[in-house]
C-alpha cells in the first residue's frame, strides 16, 4: 500500500508540473529547459528550511516559510526569463539549468552536494499523508481554472501569442505581461509540487533535479500537447513514471533502468517532433516578422 | 481646415521619414486626421505603403518627424500600447488568429489588455459575455447568409477573401479612434467589398477614423475624403 501511494503520489508530482508547463511550452510557445530547476527550488527550500535553518519551527511552518521564499525566489527567475525569446529562451534556460545542478553539486555547505540533503518530510502513513495527494490534486485544479479553461483568458491570450505575436500585440494584448504572468504563475505551481515531492520523499539529491528530470517533464508535455488536457497530463506522468517501475518488476538490474529510462525520453521528443504538425512540410508557427 | 483644426485630432502625422542604409522608404509624409476622416493611400508597389503602416503601428521606428496619437507622441510607444489607445490594423497577408471563430477574435480585441489583467484571470465571465455581443454586432451588421458563416467556423479554414474581411470586420468593430485597413479589398468578392465599403461609412459616422490602402483609385475616391499618393523612391 505503501509503495502504491508513493508512485501515485509521484505520478501527481509529474501531472502537476506537466499540465503547469502544458499551457506555456503548447500554446504559448515559451519552451523551457529548466522545469526541473523550478521543482528543485520548491524542494530544496523546504528542505533547507526544515533541516539546516529550521530555528525552532515545527515541520508545517518550515515547509510554508520554505515555500515562500522558493516562491520570491521563482517570482524572479521567471521575470528574468520572460524576456528572452525563441532560440535565445532556450539556450538561456539551458544554462539556468546547468547553474542550478552545478549550484546544488558544489555547494556542500549549503545543500549537501551530491549526498544530498535528508532528515525531514511527511510522515507517509495517517492522516497527515493525505495532506501529499490533496495539496496535488489543489495544485492540478489551480490549473485547471487558470489554463484549462475554454475561455480562460490566460489560456486565450497565450495560445494567441503563441499562433502569432505580432497579431496578439495588434490586438493590444501585452506581450510582455502575458509571459511574465504565465511564467510566473506556472512557476510558483511546480514550486510548490517540488515542496510537496519534498515533503513526500524526505530526502532529496541533485540527481533528482538535473536537466535529465528536466527532460523528462517535458517528455509528458510533449505527450499531453495533442488532447491538451489535465487527463493528458496525467496519463503522460503515469507513462513515465509506471515504464521505469514496471522495469523494476520484470527484474531489470537498477543500472538498466536508467538508460532505458532515458532512451524512452529521446524516443518521446524524436516521436513529437517527426509527428508535429508541418514537420514534413518544413512549415512551422509564425514567426515575428511582418512581411508576407 | 478652419473646420479640421476645431476638431479633435486623432492621428496626426508630420514630415515623417524613414530609411534603409541608402534608400529612402518614406519621405515627408504629413496629414492630420480628426473623428470621421478616411485617408486613402495609393501608391505603386514599394512606395512605402505599408512601412508607413508599420511606423504608425509602431512595429518600424521612423527617424525624422513625428506621429501624434490623441495627442501623445508614439515614438516610444510599444505596438500594444498603440493598439490599447484604438488604434488598429489589419495586415496585407491577411494575417489573424487561425484557431478562432470571428466573435471570439473580435472578443479579443475588444479586451486587449484586460484580458491579463490579474482580477479577470481566474474568471471568463467578461470574454464570454464580449463573445456573445460580438456574435450578436456580427448578426446585426452583416448579411444574413454571411453571419452564421463567419461566427462559427475558425478562421484559418475560411477562404483567403473570407479572412482578410473578417480580419478588417474584427479591426473596424474594435478601433475606437483610428481603424487602419492594409489593402482590405484585395481578392474580395464584389458583394464582400460592398459590404465592406458600407462598414467603413458606419465607421465613419461613428466617429472612427480611417486609413485605406488599396491600389484602385475610383475605389478610394469614393470612400475616402481625402486621398495620400505615395512615389516610388529613386
Amino acid at each position: 500500500m505503501g509503495y502504491l501511494f508513493h508512485v501515485l503520489c509521484l505520478i501527481l508530482v509529474w501531472a502537476t508540473v506537466g499540465a503547469a508547463y502544458l499551457p506555456v511550452a503548447g500554446r504559448g510557445r515559451i519552451f523551457l529547459v529548466c522545469p526541473a530547476t523550478f521543482v528543485g527550488l520548491g524542494a530544496y527550500c523546504y528542505a533547507l528550511f526544515a533541516t539546516g535553518w529550521r530555528l525552532g519551527m515545527s515541520e508545517g511552518v518550515a515547509f510554508c516559510i520554505g515555500l515562500c521564499f522558493a516562491a520570491i525566489m521563482v517570482a524572479g527567475l521567471a521575470l528574468v526569463i520572460s524576456r528572452f525569446w525563441y532560440d535565445d529562451l532556450i539556450v538561456s534556460t539551458f544554462a539556468v539549468q546547468m547553474m542550478f545542478t552545478s549550484a546544488l553539486v558544489n555547494w556542500r555547505s549549503l545543500t549537501g552536494g551530491s549526498l544530498g540533503v535528508g532528515g525531514f518530510g511527511l510522515a507517509v502513513s495517517g492522516y497527515t499523508a493525505l495532506f501529499i495527494p490533496l495539496a496535488l490534486c489543489l495544485l492540478l485544479a489551480l490549473c485547471h481554472l487558470l489554463y484549462y479553461r475554454r475561455y480562460s483568458p490566460l489560456r486565450m491570450a497565450l495560445s494567441v501569442m503563441g499562433e502569432d505575436p505580432v497579431v496578439c500585440a495588434s490586438c493590444g494584448i501585452p506581450l510582455g505581461k502575458v509571459r511574465r504572468l504565465a511564467l510566473q504563475l506556472s512557476g510558483l505551481i511546480v514550486c510548490f509540487a517540488g515542496g510537496v515531492y519534498a515533503a513526500l520523499e524526505g530526502y532529496l539529491t541533485p540527481l533528482s533535479f538535473d536537466l535529465s528530470e528536466s527532460v523528462g517533464f517535458l517528455c509528458v508535455v510533449l505527450i499531453a500537447e495533442r488532447s491538451a488536457s489535465i487527463w493528458a497530463c496525467l496519463g503522460g506522468a503515469f507513462l513515465m513514471i509506471g515504464t521505469p517501475e514496471a522495469l523494476r518488476g520484470i527484474g531489470l538490474p537498477p543500472g538498466w533502468i536508467g538508460h532505458i529510462q532515458r532512451l524512452i525520453f529521446g524516443s518521446v521528443l524524436l516521436v513529437w517532433a517527426l509527428m508535429r504538425e508541418g514537420a514534413k512540410k518544413g512549415g512551422g508557427p509564425h514567426g515575428p516578422g511582418l512581411s508576407g | 481646415m478652419t473646420e479640421k483644426s476645431n476638431q479633435r485630432l486623432l492621428l496626426g502625422v508630420d514630415g515623417l521619414v524613414l530609411s534603409y542604409g541608402r534608400s529612402v522608404l518614406v519621405e515627408d509624409v504629413t496629414f492630420r486626421l480628426v473623428p470621421g476622416d478616411v485617408l486613402g493611400v495609393v501608391g505603386p508597389n514599394g512606395s512605402g505603403k505599408t512601412t508607413l503602416v508599420n511606423c504608425l503601428t509602431g512595429w518600424h521606428s521612423y527617424e525624422h518627424g513625428t506621429v501624434s496619437l490623441l495627442g501623445s507622441e508614439v515614438r516610444n510607444l510599444l505596438p500594444e500600447e498603440i493598439a490599447q489607445r484604438g488604434l488598429r490594423r489589419t495586415f496585407q497577408s491577411g494575417r489573424l488568429v487561425r484557431h478562432l471563430a470571428l466573435p471570439e477574435f473580435m472578443a479579443l480585441m475588444e479586451m486587449g489588455q484586460s484580458l491579463v489583467q490579474p482580477r479577470s484571470l481566474w474568471g471568463g465571465r467578461d470574454l464570454e459575455r464580449e463573445i456573445a455581443k460580438a456574435a450578436k454586432w456580427l448578426s446585426l451588421h452583416l448579411p444574413a447568409a454571411l453571419s452564421p458563416l463567419l461566427s462559427g467556423s475558425q478562421l484559418g479554414v475560411l477562404s483567403g477573401g473570407l479572412q482578410r474581411f473578417a480580419a478588417a470586420v474584427a479591426v473596424i468593430h474594435s478601433a475606437s479612434s483610428v481603424a487602419l485597413l492594409d489593402e482590405p479589398f484585395a481578392g474580395l468578392a464584389r458583394d464582400l467589398g460592398h459590404f465592406l465599403e458600407d462598414l467603413i461609412r458606419s465607421a465613419r459616422s461613428a466617429g472612427v477614423a480611417c486609413i485605406v490602402i488599396d491600389h484602385d483609385t475610383r475605389l478610394l475616391e469614393r470612400i475616402a475624403t481625402d486621398i495620400l499618393r505615395l512615389e516610388l523612391k529613386a
